[in-house]
């Protein structure tokens, strides 16, 4: 496993995290793959949907009780959760980073070890005005990306001084 | 010009193991003077820009230096509790003598003999050995955090960060986010050593991570203008032709901490070396109570750990120091009962190994 040595993960733990391409409703996909003592995202899901025994499991998806509130995205310390609905090709990811995007603003799509693969539309921006809360930008991106894109960076604004 | 004082109970170190214990013990009714050499209670929790770990019903998920703010406020609102700041203790003698030194709001020595002391003072930085090391632009990762976090200050422009542990990913998170470009993380072991999500945080904006590497050497005319990293071989030295020059002004130490344990040796506390906790540290057992019957020890200074650990153990030292003025409720053993159930729960996972380890070396090493 080179998780462990490059801190990307390897493909075969990605494996059955993605929703179904038919799903009605946004999925919350958990890239947490390491037993540490953490339970957050358990604790504000609304509806049970992560399941933890112990407070050093790796928390486990029920998708079926999963409605897409995008609350433990928010939550994660560690920010290893996003949410990802097919359907609509939409990404949300969190971004703790200054300037936060605006709706209609195009950023670069990065995937898991930072290379720009999309340039993706922002649809939505959640927690902009929360100064503890992490923020959590929703973008557009082709579908086969959909896996791929974990973070974003907005691109530097031309300063009208230049 | 010295001045003389009446403590009770004195508690060394305002961070969060400090400010636990001072709350704990105020609440059996203790009279606590509470020290800190910084202008701003809090210790380390004020550069914790990011979210903590942990229990959700125990403050995980809440920035560090909200932690140290609700703390805070609870503390100014104590009446037990009076706080000296910028003060540093500076001796702690065999015939029970505190010796303060004030810097503001008058600069003074005091003198106090309390009837029992909590020595929460934390933990230093470890400093490695390669030439270059003195020259302007080395800095240890808590450096690195009180000038980005607490004085608004951009350390570097572009970096390079000497370790993979927590502090070492989590401080590379930070500069990404005051600006600074990250040029890579090396880390000596073949694995990262903190948490992978904070690796895959760091990386997803393009940090490489380079197990089995290290600096071995910082070069520059007045200031830090390059480093060079070399792979390491199984035996840990540098592998000839493997080196690489990065083009850096500056040069991040997270190599780990020490317990700062100066000023409870100089009282007779007995400290033995266990690496597994940092170093030298001073003997406590799971009651945080030392050789000595009324001094006892809690945080980082106890054995290198987490800021939830550290405030789970002073509340456990103020239980003692409660216990050792003759303080009985069943408060107390209800409290004990339950910090300890909390501390075993944190400390289940495989990164509390290391720790767990050191805790049974140092009961071995109980003094006669
Ligand atoms: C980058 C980084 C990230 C971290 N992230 C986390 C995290 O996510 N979760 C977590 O639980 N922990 C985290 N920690 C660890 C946590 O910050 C420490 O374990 C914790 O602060 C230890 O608490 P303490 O009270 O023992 O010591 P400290 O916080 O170091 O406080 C000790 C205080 O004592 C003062 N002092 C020392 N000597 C004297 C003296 N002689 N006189 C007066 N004052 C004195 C010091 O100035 C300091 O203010 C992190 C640490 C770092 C560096």
């Amino acid at each position: 496993m080179k998780l462990f040595e490059t801190g990307i993960p390897d493909r075969e733990l990605l494996e059955g995290l993605a929703p179904p391409p038919d799903r009605a409703k946004p999925l919350a996909v958990l890239e947490c793959f390491e037993e540490f003592p953490c339970d957050p995202c358990k604790a504000v899901c609304p509806t049970d949907a992560i399941v933890m025994n112990r407070i050093t499991d790796i928390p486990r998806l029920i998708p079926e009780r999963c409605t897409g509130c995008a609350k433990c995205v928010v939550a994660c310390p560690g920010l290893a959760i996003f949410m990802v609905w097919p359907k609509k090709n939409l990404v949300w990811v969190p971004h703790e980073f200054v300037p936060i995007p605006e709706r209609g603003e195009i950023v670069d799509a990065l995937d898991r070890e930072g290379n720009v693969i999309a340039q993706a539309e922002v649809k939505a921006v959640m927690n902009a005005r929360k100064k503890l809360e992490t923020t959590v930008v929703c973008v557009q991106v082709p579908k086969e990306l959909l896996m791929e894109v974990r973070a974003i960076r907005v691109r530097e604004k031309k300063d009208a001084r230049d | 010009m010295s001045e003389k004082l009446d403590v009770q109970l004195a508690v060394v170190g305002g961070g969060p193991a400090g400010l636990a214990a001072a709350l704990a013990a105020s609440r059996f009714g203790l009279e606590v003077l509470l020290i800190d050499e910084n202008k701003e209670l809090g210790g380390q929790l004020i550069k914790q820009t990011h979210k903590f770990f942990g229990s959700h019903n125990h403050m995980a998920s809440v920035r560090g230096i909200e932690i140290a703010n609700r703390l805070k406020k609870e503390i100014r609102e104590n009446s037990h509790i009076t706080v000296f700041l910028d003060t540093t203790a500076v001796g702690y003698y065999e015939n029970g003598e505190l010796l303060l030194y004030r810097k503001s709001p008058e600069e003074k020595l005091v003198s106090c003999f309390p009837k029992a002391v909590i020595f929460a003072t934390g933990a230093r930085e470890n400093m490695l050995a390669f030439p270059g090391n003195d020259l302007p632009g080395v800095y240890g990762a808590g450096a690195v955090q009180t000038l980005m976090n607490v004085y608004g200050v951009l350390p570097a422009r572009k970096i390079l960060m000497v370790g993979s542990g927590n502090i070492g990913l989590i401080v590379s998170y930070q500069l990404l986010q005051a600006g600074t470009e990250v040029a890579a993380i090396v880390e000596i072991l073949p694995w990262i050593g903190g948490y992978i999500v904070h690796a895959s945080k760091v990386r997803r904006y393009g940090v490489p991570i380079l197990t089995r590497h290290t600096i071995i050497e910082a070069r520059g005319k007045e200031w830090v203008e390059e480093a060079v990293i070399a792979k390491v071989g199984e035996d840990f030295n540098p592998i000839e032709g493997t080196e690489k020059v990065l083009e850096v002004d500056a040069v991040c130490l997270a190599v780990g901490l020490s317990p700062i344990v100066e000023l409870v040796r100089q009282a007779g506390v007995y400290t033995p070396y266990i690496p597994e906790l940092g170093g030298l540290v001073p003997w406590h057992d799971d009651d945080m109570r030392t050789n000595l019957p009324n001094v006892f020890v809690a945080g980082d200074l106890a054995g290198i750990e987490e800021a939830t650990t550290a405030m789970l153990e002073g509340e456990l030292a103020a239980l003692s120091a409660a216990e050792y003025f003759g303080v009985k409720s069943e408060e107390i053993q209800k409290m004990r009962k339950d910090r300890k159930a909390r501390l075993e729960e944190l400390r289940a996972s495989r990164f509390s190994d290391k720790v767990k380890n050191g805790l049974q070396k140092l009961a071995a090493k109980r003094p006669k």
